[in-house]
């Protein structure tokens, strides 16, 4: 265990360098919060007689909280993957006593803590304490805190899936970008769950892509949850981090062996 | 430029397209991924405007059509930037690897020749799903068409891509100053988004911000006018072919500077 705590501290360190890109990366979603407030907005005020399940502040809270949790799980762990591979680098780290999966879990996790102070509590606070945004400061937080938690290894968990798949296609770019897509938009990123027709949002709460985005924001902000709700959605993230580490671990086996290192 | 050297620069074009292209094939997988990738982007983006407006008739008075219209408009004019200056993206990497100095010894302009050398398949993917959706939403919206309107409809839209294109181009020049501009670049790729929706949304503080500050509603909100609302803005949507004009020679003007300024790695 303490190998891999020194991992961490070493690419935190590394990724402090970089303080131009923490910069810019956290002003993109900033200004990613700014546009759905005026979009959301001018839809909200389109609405006329109609009405929509959720009112603005709730609408905005949400997909702010979906923005600043997207953010917080940025680290490109697929990206790195397919570079170790590129550059050979990969064989250095494989012939070290280490678990390849669990490296590269704490070698990223230090860019989550980053995340955390660049992005998502900034947003945080600016959404409860500036914007006076409904979100309630209670044990949903707690529950909101381990929810963040498990959705982070569930997202990593396919984050690695798709970087191990370069082992056989050598670059990723296109199932990195799909990937982001997919999940966001499925997890209720773009649209809330809530918002969306009946027959769709039935489709959506039965896929796993839920307990990343919309799971941990119904904790946090949903007020008619109980202890009981709040166990289960935990439960439910849970079964599926299960599933996907189960899913990662074998699918790592199967690509272990496209593994080619040019050159070294 | 006379007729010969443009002659030569064209076919030197195709044939920098013809080594981009056989040279990605080795990378077959990953080039068939990457065109369906680009393609369900572009879809779920549609798909979220169809959720929207299966609860709301209009947003601020435009219609789902008229929305369409403006995203279908967005697709095709941010293609440009995909298709013929994705090696942008690549700029910081020879910077710091030192690999930029081979473009300084060829005789060719350096911009074109840096620029040139990629092509960007992939972003066929997005044109065409933009031809779809404009074309879908001309229909539904019932406007006229004809070959005037066609010739318009092409300069607007490359009018447009040189707005987003020069944008991208002034963040790569940074490099040759601060060499990572990566996240920059990020940053300026993300305002694409902003694209995608009439710039009406924005209070009159950010309307002006990205109307004259980071002119992105000349990417495709202002030319889409044209077809759709003519009579409003009048003088923005008038202008707007010559802004993306003016704006790919200031950045066209700040990349040479910068590569004047490079002294390379010392190999």
């Amino acid at each position: 265990m303490k190998k891999y705590i020194y991992i961490a501290k070493g690419f935190l360190l590394e990724r402090m360098v970089y303080r131009f890109s923490l910069f810019f990366n956290a002003l993109e979603k900033y200004l990613y919060v700014l546009l759905i407030f005026f979009l959301w907005k001018a839809i909200y005020r389109s609405l006329g007689q109609e009405s929509l399940s959720m009112d603005f502040k709730s609408t905005f809270t949400y997909l702010s909280l979906a923005t600043a949790i997207f953010g917080l799980f940025q680290t490109w762990v697929d990206w790195d993957i397919s570079q170790l591979m590129l550059s050979g680098d990969l064989s250095i780290i494989l012939t070290k006593p280490l678990d390849f999966q669990v490296y590269m879990f704490f070698k990223r996790v230090s860019w989550v803590v980053l995340n955390l102070l660049t992005i998502t509590l900034p947003i945080l606070i600016i959404l409860k304490f500036i914007l006076k945004m409904p979100i309630n400061l209670g044990i949903n937080f707690i529950f909101f805190f381990l929810s963040v938690i498990i959705s982070y290894l569930i997202y990593f968990n396919i984050d690695f899936i798709v970087g191990v798949t370069a082992f056989f296609t050598e670059t990723i770019w296109g199932l990195s970008v799909t990937k982001d897509a997919v999940i966001l938009f499925l997890s209720g990123g773009i649209v809330p769950i809530p918002l969306f027709p009946e027959n769709l949002r039935r489709i959506l709460e039965i896929l796993p892509f839920k307990t990343i985005y919309h799971m941990p924001i119904e904790v946090l902000i949903n007020r008619s949850f109980t202890i009981f709700d709040y166990l289960n959605s935990l439960i439910i993230q849970i079964f599926w981090l299960l599933v996907f580490l189960t899913l990662s671990r074998i699918y790592y086996k199967l690509t272990e062996r496209f593994i080619r290192i040019n050159g070294g | 430029m006379g007729v010969k050297r443009l002659k030569y620069y064209v076919r030197i074009y195709f044939w920098f397209i013809a080594q981009d292209i056989k040279g990605r094939m080795q990378y077959r997988v990953d080039f068939f991924i990457s065109i369906v990738g680009m393609l369900m982007t572009n879809l779920l983006g549609l798909l979220s405007i169809y959720v929207i407006f299966r609860s709301i008739p209009n947003i601020l008075g435009w219609s789902y059509y008229e929305i369409l219209f403006i995203y279908g408009f967005s697709l095709l004019s941010l293609s440009p930037l995909q298709l013929f200056f994705d090696n942008l993206w690549n700029l910081p990497y020879y910077l710091i690897t030192g690999d930029f100095i081979k473009y300084y010894l060829k005789p060719l302009n350096i911009f074109f020749f840096y620029f040139a050398e990629v092509f960007d398949i992939k972003g066929l993917s997005q044109l065409i799903t933009g031809i779809i959706i404009l074309s879908y939403s001309w229909i539904k919206l019932n406007l006229e068409f004809n070959f005037l309107k066609l010739l318009l409809l092409i300069i607007s839209i490359l009018s447009g891509s040189l707005v987003m294109i020069s944008l991208m181009v002034i963040g790569s020049t940074v490099a040759f100053w601060v060499l990572n501009v990566t996240p920059l670049l990020n940053f300026i790729f993300r305002l694409r988004e902003y694209t995608k929706y009439p710039v009406d949304i924005f209070d009159p503080f950010f309307k002006f911000v990205f109307s004259f500050l980071i002119p992105i509603a000349f990417v495709s909100f202002y030319p889409s006018q044209i077809f759709l609302r003519h009579q409003s803005n009048k003088l923005l949507v008038f202008i707007s072919p010559f802004v993306g004009i003016f704006l790919f020679i200031v950045a066209y003007k700040f990349w040479m500077k910068g590569t004047r300024r490079y002294k390379g790695t010392g190999v």
